[in-house]
């Protein structure tokens, strides 16, 4: 069994109105050292896969058939770890 | 009046309206329940004077800890305005005391509505519940998925109350969706 | 990235009488795209009626949207607008800029907005990609509605394969001012500081020219705008705060600041430091600070002494503002940069693209037959449109009551009603009919709208005002542009007839499919009227089923024709029907002899009984007693105009009414409790067609 994270982010240069908010008004009140907060959507699968590219694949499928995100406007990250106990 | 403008020595109570507070990014209610004005709120409710959230103003109350439990995404996932049914079931709050009905109808209109908390915390705090009209509570009335069809709950002493229904929208016999004013009745109870 | 042609660099040259500098061509791009410039549109729209004994602020001279009197000394505001290019890329945010759009067009009036409409069309839901789009463009739309606080109180909701890639989002606001408190969006004197707010930044560059060419379907990264509803919030408020103070205020849309300046100095001149710009990313070139279309910023032309005042008040909330340049009496639009000046243009050459009437052609019109279909067939298959579906799921993500004013809700009747500060009502309705309009855009102009009027006359108002948004597919095609003109003048013909001036619009071209399909024509009609008597609530009772008008054998353009082949005459919009069937609701409204009213448009009488059934009512017809055609599919499914069915208790008076009015209305059945729908002898339980009815958006959209 895979673990995969597949983390969604506003592409550079695209703003991120959220991230912004937290920052001014939350972040800034308590410390000066946060230069940037980007906030984005986290999707975590449980994948039963033979290899983590297989994992990491089966992700990807997902994300670009079903529009996960919106490759227009959006990153995407994807990180794969095999699950200590659940594994083959 | 505007957030920074409090001046609590000024009011017996306290009405934190419904509406998006900074956007309600990052969860609803979280940065106002970060901001000096919530200090000053939580400095009225220990005096016991009456503090009112509606809706936004729950999650508000919620996100600054005066009042128990959180509000989660609706189960559906998405924001819902409707006409709902709410039995009341707690008469020692301020809003609640003189109550002429049991059951009220008011909308909802919120994303971030699904109350949780512990349940047996939740069964000793909570005033309303979602319903029928006939007060009949069951899951085929719970429009978020709220513990309990939880739609308000209030503090031990009762002063402070939260609800996500909208009772000033169900005070005017035009707007509201067949004539009653059941949160206008709701409403008088501010005048303690 | 620029779209000017060689032509007009031509133009400008010469008048210029020198090279532009790349800046320079730039700023011309903006300024006569077909967003901005109205340069293909202009000369037919100037053939509307927009002056009326109501109007405060027509569509001339630049103004964001027009304003009508309403009596005490009050004046609403209306507007529409369409972010079809943008949602088609990134539909949340296109659809919730769009709304964000809207809204500061109203608040540059000095208008508190108070209503929005939202008409979408899509393509059909069988594709998981037009799922998607109607997905994110409802929850945009309810993202920045909602965190704003202005209710969505109507809409339309329509699938249609044109609409595949290139969907339509038009949103509409209304808004509300003192008449004396109106702001102009134009300057009268030099010597007005120019003061910006909101920050700038590289978001949403070059956005106007790429509304005014076709998706290209590459990445089109410079066109999308993030939405910030959060910013929204304190623009509108602080806008409304110190409108008193300022003299124009002017939303940055299409164009970014260089339209913005050009506009709102509307012949005179203007000096703008680029460098003054509060800039939210470094770096930026001057040029893109220029002519970024940033969300959420303002412009204001203020008195020096008022300067203070009006940018404390925005960094009350720590919004960023700034006084960047300054009103000019020479006439010429200046960019200054680093003390260099890097755009030096004649107002007059900004202002005054050349103006285009593209060559005309008619499309050849097909004749076909009639379709043979079993009458349960044709019900069951009309009844289960998804154009006739409850549109629950969509409106319920909005908050319509926001506010405490919506009167009469989504889904409650033809027309929203919200109530206003000084106690009257308006009714609100937008109305579009791209299947009609794609066979014959004349009638269609017409058709729609006298349906607005319909509409409103439903729950007991008159229309005062219109405005029009025109989308077509590319205007250089004869046959779109033909469209076009055809569109135009039967919307004209139409205001003209109801006096109803139309005090706004807008023109989008080039909404095409990937393969160069044009959307079918869709000009949309949003038209606001008072209750000047008494208001219905129109509500399902047990009673007599009236119908008011004739009924004609005119099936081209209907839903019945859309599923199961074209054939028939185009309904011919007969005005003065429309407009006596209006008059005959209002009366039994006012008299309280009816208990519910409804406009018959989309799949005819049958289509507009779904409300009755709906509603777990049975409804029986007798066909005979339909009047105007013996053919029973046109008497069940024919949408040609001028009718509404209405249910009473004395259906004699209604009958009697009509006449009185100088047109008809005939008792065609009943309604009971119960869940069957009777034509004569032929009886269908429709319970499963109300259940899909009401499900049916749900279950779609869920999976």
């Amino acid at each position: 069994m895979y673990s995969v994270e597949v983390i969604v982010l506003n592409k550079e240069g695209i703003r991120d109105p959220e991230g912004e908010a937290i920052k001014k008004y939350m972040v800034d009140k308590v410390t000066d050292k946060v230069k940037e907060v980007r906030a984005g959507k986290y999707v975590l699968f449980k994948i039963d896969a033979g290899s983590e590219e297989e994992a990491m694949n089966i992700a990807k499928k997902v994300a670009d058939e079903k529009r996960l995100y919106n490759p227009i406007v959006h990153k995407v990250e994807i990180r794969v770890r095999k699950d200590e106990d659940g594994g083959h | 009046m505007r957030y920074k403008d409090l001046d609590p020595d000024r009011y017996s109570s306290v009405v934190i309206p419904g509406g998006f507070s900074f956007g309600d990014y990052l969860r609803a209610g979280s940065i106002a329940a970060s901001t000096e004005t919530m200090e000053m709120i939580k400095e009225m409710a220990n005096q016991g004077k009456t503090v009112l959230g509606i809706c936004n103003g729950f999650q508000i109350l919620t996100e600054s800890g005066l009042l128990k439990g959180a509000l989660l995404p609706n189960l559906k996932m998405r924001f819902i305005s409707k006409w709902v049914y709410v039995k009341v079931v707690r008469d020692d709050t301020r809003l609640t005391k003189n109550l002429p009905k049991k059951v009220l109808r008011m909308p909802i209109a919120h994303a971030e509505g699904r109350f949780v908390l512990e349940e047996e915390e939740a069964r000793r705090l909570m005033v309303f519940q979602y319903s029928n009209e006939k007060g009949e509570v069951s899951e085929d009335y719970n429009p978020n998925g709220s513990v309990l069809n939880i739609a308000g709950i209030a503090n031990e002493e009762g002063n402070v109350i939260g609800l996500m229904p909208h009772p000033e929208r169900a005070s005017f016999s035009l707007t509201s969706i067949d004539g009653n004013v059941d949160g206008l009745l709701l409403l008088r109870g501010l005048r303690w | 990235m620029v779209s000017l042609s060689e032509y007009e660099l031509d133009v400008a040259r010469k008048r210029l009488g020198r090279d532009p500098s790349p800046v320079e061509v730039k700023v011309i791009d903006a300024l006569w795209s077909e967003h901005c410039s109205y340069k293909s549109s202009k000369i037919f729209l100037r053939s509307f009626p927009s002056e009326g004994p109501r109007v405060v602020m027509g569509i001339e001279d630049w103004q964001d949207a027009g304003a009508v009197d309403i009596g005490d000394g009050y004046a609403i505001v209306l507007k529409v607008e369409s972010h079809n290019h943008p949602s088609a890329v990134d539909p949340f945010n296109g659809a919730a800029t769009g709304v964000g759009g809207i809204i500061r067009d109203i608040i540059s009036k000095g208008a508190t907005p108070i209503a929005l409409l939202d008409m979408i069309r899509v393509g059909e839901l069988k594709d998981d990609k037009n799922k998607w789009l109607l997905k994110n463009i409802i929850a945009g739309i309810g993202f920045y509605g909602n965190s704003i606080g202005i209710p969505v109180v109507g809409g339309e909701l329509s699938f249609d394969e044109s609409f595949s890639d290139n969907p339509l989002v038009d949103v509409a606001c209304v808004g509300i001012v003192k008449k004396d408190k109106i702001k102009p969006s134009v300057v009268k004197e030099p010597g007005l500081k120019l003061v910006l707010v909101g920050l700038t930044g590289i978001d949403g560059l070059g956005g106007a020219s790429f509304a005014s060419r076709k998706l290209s379907g590459e990445n089109e990264i410079g066109a999308v705008q993030i939405a910030d509803p959060f910013a929204g919030k304190i623009v509108m408020d602080v806008t409304l705060e110190i409108a008193d103070k300022v003299e124009a205020i002017k939303d940055l849309g299409g164009g970014g600041l260089a339209v913005a300046v050009t506009e709102m100095a509307n012949g005179l001149g203007a000096r703008v430091y680029v460098d003054k710009v509060p800039l939210r990313v470094k770096d930026m070139s001057p040029e893109d600070i220029i002519i970024s279309e940033t969300q959420e910023r303002m412009l204001f032309a203020v008195r020096e002494e008022n300067v203070e005042y009006v940018c404390k008040a925005f960094e009350y909330y720590e919004y960023p503002c700034a006084v960047i340049g300054e009103v000019t009496s020479d006439s010429f639009i200046r960019f200054i940069y680093e003390g260099k000046e890097i755009a030096s243009l004649p107002s007059q050459l900004l202002l005054s693209p050349p103006l285009y009437a593209w060559p005309i052609r008619e499309k050849a019109r097909k004749i076909n037959v009639k379709p043979n279909v079993e009458l349960e067939q044709a019900v069951r298959s009309v009844l289960a449109h998804p154009d006739l579906a409850s549109k629950e799921w969509a409106y319920s993500q909005f908050d319509y009551e926001v506010g405490t004013s919506t009167v009469v809700k989504p889904g409650e009747a033809d027309s929203a009603v919200v109530s206003l500060p000084n106690g009257k009502l308006l009714a609100i309705k937008g109305d579009a009919n791209p299947d009609l309009c794609a066979e014959d855009a004349y009638e269609c102009g017409k058709a729609i709208f006298a349906e607005a009027y319909r509409n409103l006359a439903v729950v007991g108002a008159r229309g005062i005002a219109a405005v029009d948004h025109l989308q077509f597919g590319d205007p250089k095609k004869p046959e779109i542009y033909s469209d076009f003109v055809d569109a135009v003048r039967g919307i004209g013909e139409a205001a003209r007839f109801f006096s109803i001036p139309i005090v706004g619009g807008k023109v989008s071209f080039y909404n095409e499919n990937k393969k160069g399909v044009a959307i079918k024509p869709t000009p949309l009609v949003v038209m606001a009227g008072l209750v000047e008597g008494k208001l219905l609530k129109p509500k399902v009772e047990e009673g007599s089923l009236v119908l008011i008008g004739y009924t004609r054998n005119e099936m081209r353009g209907s839903l019945f024709a859309k599923l199961f082949g074209p054939y028939g005459e185009v309904p011919k919009a007969r005005l003065q029907e429309d407009y006596l069937a209006s008059e005959v609701v209002l009366d039994l409204i006012n008299q309280g002899t009816i208990l519910f009213a409804k406009d018959v448009n989309r799949g005819g009488l049958m289509g507009s009984l779904m409300a009755i059934l709906s509603k777990g009512y049975s409804a029986k017809v007798d066909p005979d007693r339909i009047l105007g055609t013996d053919d029973l599919m046109a008497k069940l499914f024919s949408e040609n105009g001028g009718r509404f069915i209405v249910i009473t208790n004395s259906p004699e008076s209604v009958v009697e009414r009509a006449k009185r009015r100088g047109t008809i209305a005939s008792v065609i059945g009943e309604v009971k409790k119960g869940n069957y729908l009777e034509i004569g002898s032929w009886k269908l339980n429709v319970k499963k067609e109300v259940e899909h009815h009401s499900n049916y958006l749900e279950v779609e959209m869920s999976d």
